[in-house]
Parts: structure tokens; sequence; C-alpha cells
């Protein structure tokens, strides 16, 4: 499938993400706690093949460039413009919305899914107050 | 001023539960509650097989199964593309739970190696449950049932609580002294928010569900003798929904769907796409609302306690909400009985949070697995061309998937009944830990901080209706060394102690000693092969006067 310009608009915020995750981990016991749970790979790529994986390891949250061969859990989007317009929504019920609506499709074990939701919301939350 | 040794705020199903529970201790308490009457709404669909055997003891559980789905009817769950069709699989007989009570009980009957539970689970909404428990509440002369009523607020001290209740029609305010006050009032609940006790999880990670309760004499007829299935799952390409029949002897029906709808979508649409055609039905109510996977930091503080969805807030999936909260009203009962009337000790009301905290931790862990699960089963579906689901090969195919996946939401006996009060300061410990069972599969076993395994004595009754549903029952498996000192023990404590011989062998096997001890909630607290030299050090480390230090 062809790259589009909109589906590269997704890999600056996936690199940043552990970042942000970094900077919301001092202030958040909760954040600290879920980043020592269970080791996982978690993948958000396009449908064209643009995207990277995170991988959760000794408590560190990490991302790394390209398409790992077997994650955990997988969301395979339709576009990078999908997929950064709903991961950047506060609304949580937009990923669900997005999903039945075939934005994108999902593989593997949904907790790591439910996992990435809380995490990402704590970040937010510090970054918001 | 009123004066009452408990104190109860929230007339829900664990609040009536435990005035109930209290009740057969011979305490009497008040029940205080902002609704002027029961619920309308479905809500909760199940009373499971842990929760039946509590409302066993209380002699309630053929009043819930008359008030619920008829005995002879299913308990299926299935998937499908839509209530009409097609179905990729439904689960039937491959577990005790999906079938009717009436089969289900001669399968217990014929068990004797205690891995089931004495009673089955029972399919019944709980706007039918709350009427039964109202009415057992209301006959009671130990309880005084104050629907309408409010909790304004409350002062505790080293020897009561003073609280102040309102009549929310009249205005009047009413002082009510208690030993004791306990808050089953909910999520919301007031009595945790004046304790300044937050929950520990983080809310609204999934978002805002929907919810519709609809009533039809119609959709019956999509399902085989016009018996509605349980649970249908509904999922193909574009679509997910839940439909529950929370009794197939009724014509309520509940859709879940996972987000509100959408713009200019109607609910009518929404109820149309998930029965498949059109069929006459009446919208009674719906809208929003957020799961959630929460545990409350502290289970009460000196002489205020929390149970139900007080001490947690779990997503429906998995059904362990109000079933979590019976057993905490099961477990508060005794102890608080044990201490109003002077033989419980000073850390037995303590030993509430130590045993029942890691357990709503615990079954929240497993409410999320089984979230990710109901998710998890639309990836096979999502993830296919449309045209391949028409053929059977894939429809078996996502069938076995769902099977495997969604079982975790009904089949956990493990979750359900093998709970272990391992770091218990009440219980006898033999040191060993990690006993938690495993999610699915309960496997029996008699070791301190377990529910005892259930099984059937040779006359043909159930064992757990022979322990003492008050006090201590002390099994003798076999051949007795002579119990009079235990029991002079117990008599010297003024701890009511029920000694119950067995004559048969295997129990001997089955319960892995020859002597256990046996709370009033049904689990046991000690055994041994031997009976102790100093009876009366277990007697109070179980009654929680001392600490014993364990073998």
């Amino acid at each position: 499938m062809r790259v589009r310009m909109s589906d590269l608009k997704l890999l600056p915020l996936l690199a940043l993400t552990p970042r942000m995750i970094r900077s919301a981990e001092k202030r958040s016991p909760r954040l600290r706690a879920l980043l020592q749970e269970e080791e996982f790979t978690m993948e958000i790529a396009t449908r064209s093949g643009v995207g990277g994986h995170f991988v959760l390891h000794n408590g560190q949250f990490d991302f790394h460039w390209g398409r790992h061969a077997k994650p955990d859990f997988a969301q395979l989007w339709r576009s990078g413009g999908d997929a950064v317009s709903t991961l950047t929504k506060r609304d949580e019920t937009a990923m669900l919305r997005g999903y039945e609506n075939g934005l994108y499709t999902m593989e593997g074990r949904f907790t790591i899914g439910l996992w990435f939701n809380e995490v990402m919301k704590l970040a937010r939350e510090g970054r918001d107050n | 001023m009123i004066k009452t040794p408990v104190l109860i705020s929230g007339g829900g199903p664990v609040g009536l539960t435990l005035a109930l529970a209290l009740s057969r201790h011979g305490i009497a308490s008040i029940v205080v509650n902002d609704r002027t009457e029961t619920t309308s709404h479905p809500k909760l669909d199940v009373v499971n097989c842990r929760s039946m055997e509590i409302y066993r003891q209380l002699g309630l559980a053929e009043k819930i199964r008359d008030a619920g789905n008829p005995r002879t009817a299913n308990q299926y769950v299935g998937l499908a593309a839509s209530a009409s069709g097609p179905w990729y699989t439904v689960l039937k007989d491959r577990h005790l739970i999906y079938r009717p009570v009436a089969e289900a009980e001669k399968i217990i009957r014929e068990n004797t190696d205690g891995s089931l539970p004495l009673e089955s689970m029972q399919r019944i909404a709980q706007m039918h449950l709350e009427p039964v428990l109202l009415a057992e509440a209301q006959a009671d002369p130990n309880i005084e049932v104050r629907f309408g009523w409010f909790l304004y607020g409350f002062e505790q001290d080293e020897m009561g609580v003073t609280a102040q209740i309102d009549d929310l029609a009249t205005g009047r305010h009413v002082q009510v002294r208690a030993e004791y006050l306990i808050g089953c009032d909910g999520p919301a609940s007031r009595v945790r928010n004046f304790l300044n006790i937050d929950y520990d999880g983080t809310r609204d990670i999934l978002g805002e569900l929907f919810i519709i309760h609809f009533r039809s004499d119609e959709i019956a007829s999509l399902y085989p003798n016009r018996e509605p299935y349980w649970h249908t799952w509904i999922s193909r390409p574009g679509f997910q929904a839940l439909l529950v029949s929370p009794d197939a002897g009724r014509n309520d029906f509940v859709l879940h769907r996972p987000f509100p709808p959408r713009e200019g979508e109607k609910i009518d649409s929404i109820i149309d796409t998930a029965l498949g055609r059109k069929l006459s039905y009446e919208i009674i109510r719906s809208g929003p609302w957020r799961p959630q996977f929460l545990v409350a930091e502290s289970f009460g503080r000196k002489r205020v306690y929390l149970a139900g969805d007080a001490t947690h807030q779990y997503m429906p999936t998995g059904g362990l909400g109000m079933n979590t909260g019976i057993c905490e009203a099961q477990n508060l009962a005794w102890k608080l009985a044990a201490v109003i009337k002077g033989w419980g000790g000073p850390t037995l009301l303590d030993s509430y949070e130590a045993e029942r905290m890691p357990i709503a931790r615990r079954n929240r862990e497993h409410v999320k697995k089984c979230a990710a699960a109901a998710f998890e089963i639309q990836f096979p579906i999502a993830n296919a061309p449309a045209d391949t689901l028409a053929g059977t090969a894939k429809r078996t195919e996502v069938g076995a998937i769902f099977e495997q996946k969604i079982s975790r939401l009904y089949e956990s006996l493990g979750i359900e009944m093998g709970y272990v009060y391992e770091h218990s300061p009440v219980i006898v410990s033999e040191g060993e830990r990690g006993l938690q069972a495993e999610e699915r599969r309960y496997l029996p076993t008699a070791s301190p901080g377990a529910r005892l395994p259930s099984t059937f004595l040779a006359d043909g009754s159930a064992l757990f209706d022979h322990l003492s549903p008050v006090g201590f029952t002390l099994l003798v498996c076999g051949e007795a060394d002579n119990t009079a000192r235990f029991a002079a023990a117990a008599a010297e404590r003024r701890v009511p102690l029920k000694v119950l011989p067995l004559a048969e062998a295997r129990l001997r096997t089955l319960y892995g000693c020859r002597y256990l001890l046996v709370r009033p909630d049904q689990h046991v607290c000690w055994r041994g092969d031997t009976l102790p030299s100093e009876p009366g050090q277990i007697l109070d480390c179980v009654r929680g006067v001392e600490a014993l230090v364990c073998a």
C-alpha cells in the first residue's frame, strides 16, 4: 500500500509518547505502578506500514521505529491522519467509535490497550494541570 | 435519639443482605435509603454461585430463584451477527452455569470431589432481586427499613457513631446513635466521602458506554422454544452490542453499546440493527454510563465500614460488582455480631479489610481481563472481509475464538469460590502462600483461609446446611479424640461452637485433615490432624483477640 504524507503525521506523536509518560511518571504514583506491570510489546501502525512499536521492559516504556514481528497487541490504522486525530482526542469514547467505524483494527491482548488508555490519561492529566 | 447496634446507609442488595445477615446473628439494624422504592432498572443480571450459597445460608435461595429466571429455562450465551442470526456459536453444555438450574442441581448433587458450588448461579435482574430482599427485611423484627431517608452526616467516637438522618419527604431530622455505621451506599458513597477515602484506580479509561432498557413480547420468537438466551453478543463489521435477557420468563431486555448514539442516530435504529429485523418493542429508558475499575484505598475507619460499590466499582463483565459486595456483607456481618455480642476481639473487624481488599483487587484484575475479552471477540469479525463471515467455516472459527475468550466471563469458579484469605490476622495459617486458585478452575482446598469445599453427606443432606451460621463449627472427620476441652475453651470465651462429627472416611481425604474449624462464613480458619493442646490459643486467634504465631 502506498504511503501517504498524512501517514507520516503519526510518527512524531508515537516518538514523543515515552517522553510524555516519563515526565508524568515523576508526579503520578499510579503511573509508576503501571510501568512496573507485566512486560509487553504494542504496535501502532498504518496499513501502509508507517509506525512503530512500544516496549515495556524493566519499568521502562520505549518507542522503536518500524513494525514488530509479533506484538502482544497491535492497532492497525486506515491512515495516519485518522490515528492522530483519534489518539489525541480527550474523549475516551473516540477510540471505540473509531473502531466500530472501521478506522482501525486490533489484534492481540486488549488489556494492553486498557493499560495504554490509562497511562495516556494519567500523562495528559498531568500536562493539563 | 434512636439507638441501634448497626446503622446501614444504603438499601440496595448489599445493604439489605447485610441487615438480613446481621439479623440471623440476632443483631438489630436500621437501613436508610434515599430512594423511596427499589430500582426499576434491570441493572445486574446474575446472582453468582457463591452469592447463591450465601443466600441459601440466609434461607433465601429458593425465594430468589422463584423471582428470577425459571428453573427449567436456559442460561445460554451466544454470539451472532444479530439476534436474528446468523449464529457463530452458543455456549450451552460446556459448563454447569449455562444449564437450567434444575439440570445444574442434579449435576451438583452427583458431584463428590468438592469441585462444584452447592448452588448454581441464578439469572435474575436486580429490579426483581431487590423486592425479595426488601420484603424479607421489612418482615424481620430485627430490621427497621427507612426508604426515603438520607444519611445527612455522622461523627464517631470511641464508643459509637452519632448520625443524622433526614426524611426526604418531610425534612424531619432524626439523630441515630449506633455502635457501628456501614456505608453500602454505592459508587458515590457519602460515607466513603465523609471518611475521605478515595479509590485507588484511574477513572474513565474506557469512556462512555450506552445502555437501553426495553420490553418486547416478540423477541422471544427469535430463540428456540421462545426462550431468549441470557446473553446474546452481537458482532459484525460496523456493529457491536450485547443483548441481555435477565429473565427468560419476562419481556425485559437490555442492550449495551460501546458508545452513545452517533449524531442523528435513533435508539430505535440501534435496537432494530441488533435484532436484525423490525419487531415491536417499548423503550423504557436509555442513557450513557461510565464503566470503572476502582477499589477503595481503605474499607473503613474505626467504627465505620464500607461494603459493596462503596468499596469497589467494576465494569459488569464477569458479574462481580454486587456479587463481591454480597461476600463482603457476609464477611462483615459475623464479625460485627461477634464484637457486638462481646466474643469478638479487637482485631476481628480489622480483618475485614485485610481479607476483603485483596479479593476486591483480585476481582478487579479479573474484570479487566473479562472486559478485554469482550473486545477481543470482535477482532476476528472486524478484521474479516464481510463476505467470508457468510461461510460456515469462518463462522465456526470465529465461534471457537469466542468460546475460548468469552468463557472467562462466565465459567470462572476459581474467582467466585477459590479466593483464600491468605494474609488474615484471624486465620491460623499453615504458612503456605500462593493458595489463590486459578481464575477459571476451582480447585477444592480446605487450607485455612479458603471456603470449605461443599459436599453432600450419605443421607443426601448438604454439609453446608449442617454448619453453624452463627458461630464456629468444629468438623471431626472420622473417629474423634475427646473434643470436650475444645468445647470448654469455646464456652469459657462465650464463642458459639458446634461440634459436627462426620463418619464418612472420604471427607478426611477431601479436607486433608481430621479436624477443621469453620467460621460462620463457611471459611476454614484452622485445621489439624490432632486437636490442639491449647485450644484457647486457636480460638483467641480466630476471634481476633490475640494473633497466633503460626506453624
